[in-house]
């Protein structure tokens, strides 16, 4: 136990020793270290000094190698030696004052020994004791408390000193070097006694002319002054006086030596080595020829050019050169300012060169011979590009603030020119806020320098934006391949395009201002109508009227309203022509307003004037209600045109919006299949969130189409609501497809990919509804109601024809009755003439007898000789030509000339009896002749005359039976017109004259029949033609609009320039022809910009309606249809 | 405007009356209940005339003693899916649908049979429908209507039952001994499944109520774009109720619609007014061309008649035989009838009637036919067929002029009328509606459309003769009443303006202006109270519309 102890005191004693020891070691670096780093700094001083005083160094070495020596005696050996028992004591018992030397008497108390040897009788219980008492206090001791009592000295100096060691170390390293240098051999520092001298150049060769320098650098001893020892051959030695420099340094400038010679520095005694210097002839260049190669694209020849070495050329072009030299060169180069060189290929004294001009500038020849000298002062040549200018472009075509239509074929016609070749024109356009969009007009080389070409611009290929103003230029570009192609540039135009769906609302806007004036006509006509109904009012209580005032003011009215319907015609004629080109509406607008513009015309022309002519007619102040009639039936006229013309007009122009809606649903339900099939291409592992660009861009498109369609809808014309309704105005479903638009939406950012199919498939089948709905009413709007009425027309149509050939078998029958009776007349005659003949003309040679007499009688009356001389003429020509009537049966005319005659007669009873002296023969005379030509006639009065009287009973019973044809027929059109005139309203597109033709006929047929019933074939005739030319007309008119409903009926849809595309109507030359047709969105020619390649599904039915047709089909089918149904299914898979 | 009613037994109601759901389910309940009955019969035999007591009790709509009956049976055998089912309809009948439905849900645990499955279904789907009804009650009914859209409804409905209960109780000496149930569905969705009524019927036939179930079940007029007589419908499912209770629920078709329809505006006014301009017109072409629908060709439903105008000359014909009753026994004749339906067994109404007449029913109907000639009835021009347009979310809106004016001129006329005022060419739209009445000389639409154009130009009293003649031409016409009402408080007749606008509100009370104007008119009478309610409903409606 006590060993223990003792060993537990000896081993914590040691531990001490050990901890001591390494502190004092530790202590002793520090110091050395702080000495060391401290001299070496001090070293960085010293080198500063040493120039001045070469002696420091080796004092500053020999202090730094003493203070190392000491250290190391002093410090370095004693920290090696171990620390001694005793220090190590001393120092735990005063760090532990309260050991007193217990410890030291304990340790230096070994049981061991003292169990060996106990030569003072020490008690070695007490020993004992000692050892466990001090072992307990030491236990409660630790060696580094011991070791660490006393702190280490100069650390924080040996800290900073490293630091600035470390410091100067990183920022002047050479410092430090230096002071190690200056340590490790400072008797290099010190100065030597000798003189050492360079020559430099020591050898040189020169050309005849030059100056050389040589200069000599003295070291060691450092001499005052130098001199140049020259030698040349043949001459004597001479020194030259050097120039110093500083430093030891001197030189010595030949000046333009002429001959070779050699030299020596010599200073102080001491010389250099001997140089030499050799004087050669300068090299010099002549004879410079160019060869100028072009650039290809140029196709300029290859051209040569002596004489000198200035250049001027077009980028490009290859030069070559070729020069010779005075001596022989071992180097020569082209030096350009630019600051590279070329080099040239040396054959003796030869030179070649080449170089490609490229850009301007200046060059030099230099050259070196085989002494390496190099020409001096050679000329400095000039290198000048010559422009390849750049292609002048111009537009010939179009004209510069052209309006053309979006869709368009536009001729574009430019002209280019450039000096060498052009390829490559290009389109540039833009519009506000677009970046510029390039249209290649040609590409690759034009074949000449000069060019007029013109491109056929398709705007539906390269479509501009509608409605804005476009600029645009061309771009050419020459051939330049050195330097690149140039682009010229042609002058901007300003396009403005013409969009086709602003165009087509202004249209509408157009077609609501015909309609409003149509109607604003129809109120006009309304209030007068109740002006009259007024006056017929004041007329029946007796009262005179109207008022003059009144009267006059509804005359003004009347007639504004006429010059309104003139512009309104107007109006009307510019809407037409714009329908004809506008490729948004329909063949029908087109119709209607061809019907618009008829009725209106005849409004304009027969009825307003008939209605204007029945107000001058009104007499002011009259109490007769009689005069009114005709003004009141006028203005029904008008006004009942006037409503159908206000329905018509109207009809067109919801019927335009009813197309744009239709249109828009159509879009609507092609942007929704899109949708879904975006939506189907989901990946099924879609997580919602943002959604991807394109199938956003499809929900904005959706959402702005429907948009769209509410507005379009709430533009519709609508019923004035005279009361309250519980229905709201939102008839249509599109609030609720809305609704599950943004319920589509928000399934898809939260990544409901099912539920957000559902909801666009459902919305599909809204979508497909509504479209359906739309196409109906659109269909009802455009005709559907006119199916039962052009039934009507239809059979309105078959009874007009039917009366028409009803009146013509009329006017036939008639027409042969009256041959009949008319050759059965002719027959009497004839039988009658003979006798009649007989007696005619014994009556016409009595008459001549009696003429001739009375000839002779005259005679004695000289006052009435000359006159009656003419009257007998003529009274023979008067006979005579009676005879010639008579012998072609002319009765007619037989009577006309004996009535001529008669009337020659009375005139010559006149003269005789006139006479001064009166002759009774004379007169008896003329009386007998007259009354032989009475005779005459009463003789041709004789025969018959009278058709009427020729009428067989059977006869009469057909003039009968035709006078009741004809009354019938009369009642027939009669309830016709009825019927026209109850359409006319509802069809106001019919012909208004329709009604009227009818109307005309019917007192026609009236008075025929009235002469058919009296047996007057030949005077029934005529009105029977009348009646059958009206009833014609009518027809013709019916026909026209039967043709006319069938024009629709085909044409159902599609616009003019559609139609004209088709060939089915004539294309006016005016008129840009598209050159693809598009009937889906009403406009004609393709549309790019909506033009969407189908995908490899598109040519399926939508796969919602591929289900439902399958789902459909599990649940059986009527019996019936299997067979149908069946085939239908082998059909699809063969 | 009229109702029909399913009178018809508890089995028959679901097999015959019930839309196509509930047919089936009570095709199943047939089918269901002779197996139970069977299976009872196995336990116990005298079960089956138990079981019959009960389902006479719900056949007589007596569902209190059908309750008290079924419970204490089960107080025996607790298990007895019959009882427990017999437990839930009574339960149904009585208004209790949360205990109709649990009591439903426990049998399905022991019997979960698809038809029981199903009735539970349509307990289920009624408890849904009427989830937004709040109780207003009155001395002797239970009403149920929705606060929020069916308001306008509100203020009116306790004195059209009230009276209805009183004047109907003089008529018939029989008052209901509990307060009855009423139910106002707010739109078309909840009515359905509740009433089993289809669009077809409402619209072809003009059932817009049914008295079924122990309860009227009323569709809210606000569902029909310018309302109906709903007033008088409710009037007339009560009188239904009525006859059900008083002939033990064995009327015949024709006579509950005839009673239904003869007395359904009895509740206000002194003397009964079915002869109607369309009534007398449909009896007096059928007289001419014998072209009655017949008693029997009612049968099983007035709603399942191919056209509106069978359905119209059906109720004609059905309250004009009433008429004959009347006035051949009286009013205590026609109420001897009813009970004598209680005793009768196979005969019927016939076997009634003929007690009651003294004579067979073949005479009886030669007499009536006679009674009818002898009333000298005529065609009137410009009678119209009524319509019973649903307004349903979704559909295509439909030409107005097209329906409201057979000629097509008229129409054009009409239309122009209307762009004329839209420009404020209003003159001339008063001369072109006057031409289009040249066309259409009968048409109330175009007397409104006259008079309001009359009116605008204040030219009040030439409206009038107007409005009149189209109140002539149709006394449903809830737009002529408000044009009435409108120019009688601009000519100050303030009496008469109320007694316009309140016909105006028993049709279609949603518009807000005409409640503006009854408040006028009550403040001008003196009635603050009533002009203050009247107020509130105007400001209420203009809020919600």
């Amino acid at each position: 136990m006590i060993v223990q102890e003792y060993r537990l005191l000896a081993a914590f004693v040691q531990r001490v020793r050990r901890g001591l020891t390494l502190r004092r070691r530790l202590q002793s670096g520090i110091v050395l270290l702080t000495v060391c780093l401290t001299v070496l700094l001090l070293g960085a001083g010293v080198q500063y000094i040493v120039p001045l005083v070469p002696l420091v160094a080796p004092l500053y070495s020999l202090l730094a190698l003493g203070i190392v020596v000491y250290l190391g005696i002093s410090v370095v050996l004693p920290a090696l030696r171990p620390v001694s028992l005793r220090q190590a004591l001393t120092r735990i018992e005063e760090t532990y004052p309260d050991l007193h030397d217990d410890l030291t008497n304990a340790v230096q108390l070994n049981p061991e020994s003292l169990a060996r040897s106990n030569p003072h009788g020490v008690a070695l219980d007490l020993v004992e004791a000692l050892h466990h008492h001090t072992v307990r206090q030491v236990q409660q001791y630790t060696v580094p408390e011991v070791v660490r009592q006393r702190r280490l000295v100069g650390l924080s100096w040996c800290a900073m000193v490293g630091f600035a060691t470390v410091l100067v170390a990183i920022i002047q390293p050479h410092v430090l070097g230096e002071a190690v240098r200056i340590l490790v051999r400072p008797l290099s520092y010190l100065p030597s006694r000798e003189i050492h001298l360079a020559l430099t150049p020591e050898h040189a060769t020169i050309a005849l002319g030059m100056n050389v320098e040589v200069r000599a650098q003295a070291s060691g001893r450092l001499p005052q002054s130098m001199q140049l020892l020259v030698k040349r051959h043949g001459q004597a030695d001479r020194h030259y006086p050097m120039e110093s420099l500083g430093h030891g340094a001197f030189r010595y400038t030949f000046l333009k030596p002429q001959a070779s010679l050699t030299f020596q520095a010599i200073a102080d005694g001491f010389t250099s080595t001997v140089g030499t210097l050799e004087v050669v002839p300068a090299p010099a260049i002549g004879h410079i020829a160019l060869q100028y190669l072009f650039p290809d694209y140029t196709g300029l020849p290859g051209r040569t050019q002596e004489g000198g070495g200035d250049i001027q050329a077009l980028p490009g072009t290859q030069v070559q050169l070729s020069m010779r030299a005075n001596v022989p060169l071992t180097k020569g180069v082209l030096r350009f300012d630019a600051g590279y060189e070329v080099p040239l290929v040396i054959r003796g004294q030869e030179l070649r060169g080449e170089m490609l001009v490229m850009q301007e500038g200046t060059y030099i020849i230099e050259v070196e011979d085989t002494h390496g000298l190099k020409n001096l002062q050679a000329p400095r040549y000039t290198v000048q590009v010559v422009p390849d200018l750049t292609p002048k472009v111009t537009i010939r075509q179009p004209q510069d603030g052209l309006e053309v239509d979006e869709a368009t074929t536009l001729q574009i016609q430019y002209e280019a020119e450039d000096d060498f070749g052009l390829q490559d024109a290009v389109l540039v356009y833009s519009s506000s806020g677009t970046a510029a969009q390039r249209l290649p007009l040609h590409k690759g080389r034009f074949a000449h320098r000069q060019v007029q070409e013109t491109f056929a611009w398709d705007l539906n290929q390269w479509p501009l934006p509608s409605g804005e103003t476009v600029q645009l230029y061309i771009e050419v570009s020459d051939n330049d391949t050195i330097s690149g192609p140039k682009k010229g540039v042609s002058q901007t135009l300003t396009l403005k395009v013409h969009s086709r769906e602003q165009e087509h609302q202004n249209l509408e806007k157009l077609q609501e201002e015909v309609a409003a004036a149509v109607l604003d006509l129809l109120a006009d006509h309304l209030d007068l109508a109740e002006q009259l109904r007024t006056w017929q009012e004041q007329a029946e209580a007796g009262q005179p009227t109207p008022s003059k005032e009144a009267l006059q003011q509804a005359r003004d009215q009347q007639r504004a309203a006429m010059e309104r319907a003139e512009q309104t015609t107007h109006q009307l004629e510019q809407a037409l022509e714009r329908v004809q080109h506008d490729p948004f509406s329909t063949y029908e607008t087109f119709a209607d307003m061809q019907a618009l513009q008829r009725n209106m015309a005849h409004l304009q022309d027969t009825l307003m004037p008939q209605l204007q002519q029945s107000l001058q007619a009104l007499r002011p102040q009259s109490p007769s209600t009689a005069q009114l009639q005709q003004p009141k039936r006028q203005l029904e006229a008008v006004v009942q045109e006037l409503e159908r013309l206000s329905s018509l007009a109207e009809h067109v122009a919801s019927g335009e919006k009813l197309n744009d809606i239709s249109q828009l649903s159509n879009k609507l339900l092609e942007q929704q299949n899109k949708l879904l099939a975006a939506i189907d291409n989901l990946p099924k592992d879609f997580q919602g969130g943002e959604l991807p660009p394109e199938l956003q861009k499809m929900l904005n498109a959706l959402e702005s189409l429907m948009q769209d369609l509410m507005q379009a809808m709430a533009q519709l014309p609508t019923t004035l609501p005279d009361e309250f309704l519980n229905r709201q105005l939102d008839a249509f479903p599109l609030t609720d497809m809305m609704r599950q638009l943004q319920e589509m939406k928000q399934k898809l950012a939260a990544g409901d990919l099912e539920g957000a199919r559902q909801l666009a498939e459902q919305l599909l089948k809204n979508l497909s509804a509504m479209v359906a709905a739309m196409q109906n009413m659109r269909q009802q709007a455009r005709g559907g109601s006119l199916d039962a009425m052009s039934q009507q027309l239809l059979e309105s149509s078959n009874k007009l024809a039917d009366l028409v050939k009803r009146q013509e078998k009329i006017v036939e029958e008639t027409q042969d009755i009256d041959q009949e009776t008319l050759n059965q007349l002719n027959e009497a005659q004839q039988q009658a003439f003979d006798t009649v003949q007989q007696r005619f003309e014994q009556e016409l040679n009595d008459l001549s007898r009696l003429a001739g007499e009375m000839l002779r009688r005259t005679r004695q009356h000289p006052e009435l000789d000359a006159a009656f001389q003419d009257a007998y003429q003529q009274l023979l020509r008067q006979l005579h030509a009676v005879r010639n009537s008579l012998k072609e049966h002319e009765l007619p005319q037989v009577t006309e000339d004996l009535a001529e005659a008669r009337r020659q007669l009375a005139w010559m009873q006149q003269r005789a009896e006139r006479l001064t002296q009166p002759d009774r023969t004379l007169q008896q005379q003329i009386a007998r002749a007259q009354q032989h030509v009475q005779a005459a006639q009463q003789a041709l009065n004789g025969l018959p005359q009278d058709r009427q009287a020729m009428l067989t009973p059977d006869q009469r019973g057909q003039l009968g039976g035709l006078g009741q044809r004809q009354g019938e027929v009369h009642n027939d059109t009669q309830a016709l017109q009825q019927d026209v005139q109850r359409l006319l309203p509802l069809m106001p597109f019919l012909p208004s004259e329709l009604g009227q033709q009818l109307q005309e006929a019917l007192p026609f047929m009236g008075e025929a029949q009235g002469a058919l019933e009296g047996q007057h074939s030949q005077q029934a005739l005529p009105p029977e033609q009348e009646a059958l030319e009206r009833l014609r007309n009518a027809q013709n008119g019916m026909q026209q609009a039967m043709q006319g409903m069938a024009q629709r009926g085909q044409m159902m849809g599609m616009s003019l320039p559609m139609l004209r595309q088709a060939g089915r109507f004539p294309m006016p030359e005016f008129m840009p022809q598209p050159n693809v047709d598009e009937q889906l969105s009403g406009a004609a020619g393709a549309s790019v910009r909506n033009f969407q390649l189908p995908d490899k599904e598109a040519y399926k039915v939508p796969r919602m309606f591929r289900e439902d047709i399958m789902e459909a089909l599990k649940e059986g089918y009527p019996e019936r249809f299997k067979e149908l149904i069946e085939q239908y299914y082998r059909n699809i898979v063969r | 405007m009229s109702s029909i009613i399913a009178i018809l037994s508890a089995r028959d109601v679901h097999a015959r009356t019930i839309g196509q759901p509930l047919a089936i389910l009570a095709l199943c309940l047939c089918l269901l209940w002779p197996a139970l009955a069977w299976s009872t019969r196995q336990q116990e035999e005298s079960e089956a005339e138990a079981t019959s007591e009960g389902e006479v009790l719900l056949d007589r709509w007596q569902p209190e003693a059908a309750r008290q009956w079924a419970e204490k049976r089960l107080a025996s055998e607790p298990q007895h899916p019959g009882w427990r089912f017999l437990l839930s309809e009574a339960l149904f009948d009585l208004g209790h649908y949360a205990d109709a439905l649990a009591t439903l849900d426990s049998l399905l645990k022991v019997v979960p049979h698809p038809r029981i499955q199903a009735y539970r279904e349509f307990v289920a789907q009624t408890i849904q429908s009427t989830a937004t009804l709040q109780l207003i009650e009155t001395a002797h009914f239970r009403v149920f209507l929705d606060p929020e859209k069916d308001a306008a409804l509100a203020p009116y409905i306790t004195d059209v039952l009230e009276q209805s209960y009183q004047r109907l109780g003089d008529i018939f000496g029989f008052t209901p001994p509990e307060k009855m149930r009423v139910e106002i569905f707010p739109t078309t969705a909840t009515f359905y499944p509740a009433s089993s009524l289809s669009t077809r019927d409402i619209e072809v036939s003009g059932a817009i109520g049914i008295c079924k179930f122990n309860k009227i079940m009323l569709l809210s007029p606000r569902n029909l774009a310018r309302g109906y007589r709903w007033t008088d419908a409710l009037s007339h499912e009560y009188i239904h109720y009525i006859v059900v209770q008083l002939s033990h629920n064995r009327a015949p078709i024709w006579l509950h619609e005839g009673i239904a329809k003869y007395f359904e505006s009895a509740w206000r006014l002194p003397q009964v007014a079915w002869l109607d301009r369309r009534s007398e017109s449909l009896l007096a072409h059928a007289l001419k061309h014998n072209s009655f629908v017949g008693f029997k060709n009612m049968d099983p439903s007035l709603v399942k008649l191919d056209t509106t105008y069978q359905v119209q000359l059906a109720y004609a014909e059905a309250s004009s035989a009433i008429d004959f009753i009347v006035q051949q026994r009286g009013t205590a004749g026609l109420v001897q009838v009813l009970y004598e339906l209680r005793q009768t067994k196979d005969g019927g109404a016939a076997e009634a009637v003929t007690r009651v007449m003294s004579m067979a029913f073949d005479a009886f109907q030669e007499h009536w036919r006679q009674f009818l000639a002898t009333k000298r009835l005529q065609e009137h021009q410009g009678v119209h067929l009524p319509r019973f347009e649903l307004k349903q979310e979704g559909k295509m809106p439909t030409d107005e002029l097209q329906q409201e004016l057979q000629s097509s001129t008229a129409r054009m006329r009409a239309r122009l009328g209307d762009r004329l005022r839209q420009t404020g060419r209003v003159p001339a739209a008063a001369m072109e509606y006057r031409r289009a009445l040249e066309q259409d000389p009968y048409s109330p639409y175009l007397l409104n459309k006259l008079a309001v154009v009359l009116m605008a130009q204040g030219e009040w009293l030439q409206a009038l003769p107007h409005l009149q003649r189209a109140l002539q031409l149709s006394s449903d016409d809830v737009g002529t009443y408000t044009n009435l009402g409108r120019l009688y408080v601009a000519l100050q007749d303030y009496e008469q303006a109320r007694a316009a606008l309140s016909e105006a509100v028993q049709i279609n009370p949603f518009d807000p202006a005409m409640h503006l104007h009854l408040a006028e008119s009550y403040r001008q009478l003196g009635q603050s109270d009533k002009a203050q309610q009247e107020q509130q409903l105007f400001e209420k409606l203009q809020r919600t519309q």
